[in-house]
């Protein structure tokens, strides 16, 4: 997401020039779908909640919302980041349905795919709190001040989450360790 | 009678060429080693069979294959692999049709709005008129001191 000032785009984009905006996703597309890829674990829900995430974010670009004091990436992390949490919330109580397939992951590699399942198998254990934590700090490399200000926390809860998620982590390994695999 | 003998004759001839495999060989002194061995001391024993096994290697096409190091496990790994994670290009074209289909949020009504913008003034007003109950009590007992403080002098002189 680097080269362009992404608060002066989304300044125009308040103006209401609405092409602006395209600038916005073709500078923040792949990072943010590998996010919502990773927080949600399969493809096809990265999919449609980052389109969903976009929209709210223009919505909330026009309507003067975004007020230019935090990093305009910090914000967009924010949005697809809650975004993310409440589809997992919903899946929860929505129970397992099977997920259409995704539409624009052409480009993905089979190692990827496989890498991405593993992922979420191993994370799925986690709540959606301390999942973000765990995908922002470990997976996006965000330091810990970023990741408090993208979950709206502080610093000292994100840590805490990062440590209860390792622990977890680790006592995963260790039973599958000890169960012969 | 004579045909048993000749048949007998013949069986011997059959089974004139049996013989074990060397493999057999093998086993029987295997065991006769194991009687013997047996018969020792175990310190005796162990030392015999340490000297027998002394020898044993693997063959040419023996290949030491290392379990894989669980990178299924390592979150690190598996992050670093999902790094390339990202979507198509028409992935863009897609959203801005649906940006370009997304209605605004509707607006307050004027009525809405008027009761939102004024909820600070409604708390200010409250405010102001619980402080002017206030001060006209606290004045009117003021002025009912004053009174009766003028009226009283005046009792006296009468």
């Amino acid at each position: 997401m680097n080269g362009v000032d992404l608060r002066l785009v989304a300044a125009r984009v308040k103006d209401g020039d609405q092409a602006a905006f395209r600038q916005i996703v073709d500078h923040t597309r792949a990072p943010l779908y590998r996010l919502a890829a990773r927080m949600l674990g399969n493809l096809s829900d990265a999919e449609d909640v980052l389109q969903d995430a976009y929209v709210s974010a223009f919505r909330s670009l026009r309507e003067g919302r975004y007020d230019g004091r935090s990093k305009f990436e910090t914000w967009l992390y924010r949005v697809v980041t809650n975004a993310c949490i409440d589809a997992m919330r919903k899946r929860k109580v929505r129970q397992a349905e099977l997920p259409e397939p995704p539409q624009y992951d052409g480009l993905i590699s089979q190692e990827a795919r496989v890498a991405l399942g593993e992922l979420d198998e191993m994370l799925k254990t986690l709540s959606e709190q301390d999942r973000a934590a765990v995908v922002l700090c470990l997976g996006e490399g965000l330091t810990v001040k970023e990741a408090a200000e993208t979950l709206g926390v502080t610093e000292g809860a994100v840590e805490q989450r990062l440590v209860r998620s390792r622990a977890a982590l680790r006592a995963r390994r260790a039973a599958g360790e000890a169960n012969g695999g | 009678m004579a045909d048993s003998d000749n048949l007998d004759e013949r069986l011997f001839v059959k089974t004139a060429d049996l013989e074990p495999t060397d493999a057999f060989v093998d086993a029987v002194m295997a065991r006769v080693h194991a009687s013997e061995s047996a018969a020792l001391d175990p310190e005796a024993r162990l030392a015999r069979l340490f000297e027998a096994t002394a020898d044993l290697a693997p063959s040419a096409s023996f290949e030491v294959s290392l379990p894989d190091a669980s990178p299924a496990d390592d979150i690190e790994t598996l992050f670093a692999k999902t790094e390339s994670l990202a979507p198509a290009g028409s992935f863009t074209d897609a959203i801005m049709g649906r940006v370009s289909k997304a209605k605004p949020l509707a607006k307050p009504s004027f009525l809405e709005g008027l009761g939102r913008s004024s909820r600070t003034a409604f708390i200010a007003a409250a405010a102001v008129a619980a402080a002017s109950v206030g001060f006209s009590l606290y004045s009117e007992s003021s002025y009912d001191a004053g009174v009766i403080a003028s009226v009283d002098p005046m009792d006296a002189g009468d």
